[in-house]
């Protein structure tokens, strides 16, 4: 990308009245005509037909729950949010944003924000999925793994950003009784405050890539993939969702980011997995 | 790679997905001689994190010799993770 294309995405982010902030530290590119690329995506339909009743069912009920108007689980008397991971060159995104949800989990659900608690995403991906970074994963499998399964602490499989050999069963460090899907805006709400974070799942486009803080929505470059992300917060004010991303702390806002109600398809084609301890 | 003044021709590299990792075509010089015309990016899976194509199409601009150099790399880190490089002559 070129600094006159960041300088577009700077002037998309105004002319959109976004609210977010683009930041790159390294350029060069050959000089290329302005295109416009776009390529058709169809959610598996299993996964929206399986949510449409939970999602109409949840509707139904959403003007009769109380919530914050704001959480944020880094700031909720205490940070029961993890330090944020780097998946690396590896589409176990699935993985990561499952075992930080897990962790999370595991604080709360010990009343302890200081719990030192490092689950393996290396368990959960090569056991659970297999030799999967180049074909990714999914949420409601990761979900069932850790449910049927659990997943073992980072040390006994330490992760790498390739395909690795799954030698366990390794000692299981937490696993988790149930998880739910939520498809309705307030029954996630209330999930994540009642439950802790939770895996969501949206689409990437490039100008993601070079987020640097603020709220995000899309206004720039193409399609590029399915990604999931643990989401751990929500503000009505700013109308978005606070979320954990994979791609370490140099990434973002120190890792995190907050991304506009309904943006990416993140609320309309995807559920949330909320899972109980 | 050889190809003609006008001429297209397709660059096809595999990105990991949902990474924030994306391909970038550089040119030693001007890099005058090719444009890109196109790049795409193109899913093999519908899975989360499932790997894609980055489809780069250039076109012979005018006569000479370039290298190309694809790099691998997320925009926020200085380092790149891989790295391809193309020899191309661009005939008359």
């Amino acid at each position: 990308m070129s600094e006159a294309e960041l300088q577009q995405i700077s002037q998309r982010i105004e002319a959109a009245g976004a609210d977010w902030v683009p930041r790159i530290t390294w350029i060069s590119e050959l000089p290329r005509p302005e295109v416009a690329t776009s390529f058709g995506f169809a959610a598996r339909p299993e996964d929206i037909d399986e949510g449409r009743e939970a999602f109409l069912s949840a509707r139904a009920h959403e003007a009769a729950v109380a919530l914050p108007s704001k959480i944020d689980w880094r700031a909720n008397r205490g940070n029961w949010v993890t330090p944020v991971k780097d998946q690396g060159r590896c589409g176990s995104c699935v993985s990561f944003a499952t075992c930080a949800a897990l962790e999370s989990l595991k604080r709360i659900s010990s009343e302890d924000p200081g719990l030192e608690i490092d689950l393996s995403e290396a368990d959960l991906f090569f056991c659970g999925c297999g030799p999967c970074c180049d074909r990714g994963w999914l949420p409601r499998a990761a979900m069932e793994r850790a449910r049927d399964e659990g997943v073992t602490y980072e040390a006994q499989f330490p992760y790498r950003d390739s395909d690795q050999n799954c030698a366990g069963p390794y000692p299981i460090a937490m696993s988790i009784s149930s998880f739910s899907e939520l498809w309705g805006i307030s029954e996630r709400k209330a999930a994540i405050v009642d439950e802790g974070p939770v895996v969501a799942g949206m689409e990437v486009y490039e100008d993601f890539l070079y987020y640097g803080g603020g709220v995000y929505r899309h206004v720039y470059g193409a399609y590029s993939g399915l990604h999931a992300v643990c989401i751990i917060g929500f503000d009505d004010e700013k109308q978005c969702w606070i979320a954990k991303n994979s791609w370490g702390t140099g990434w973002g806002d120190d890792g995190f980011f907050e991304i506009a109600y309904g943006e990416a398809l993140l609320d309309s084609s995807f559920a949330f997995f909320s899972p109980r301890a | 790679m050889t190809l003609d003044v006008g001429q297209q021709q397709t660059i096809d590299l595999r990105l990991p997905g949902g990474t924030g990792y994306e391909w970038v075509l550089t040119a030693q010089g001007d890099g005058g001689e090719v444009e890109i015309v196109d790049k795409e990016l193109i899913p093999e899976d519908q899975a989360f994190g499932a790997r894609l194509v980055t489809r780069f199409l250039i076109r012979g601009v005018r006569p000479g010799r370039l290298k190309l150099c694809a790099v691998l790399k997320r925009p926020w880190e200085e380092e790149g993770a891989e790295a391809r490089e193309y020899s191309v002559v661009v005939h008359d």
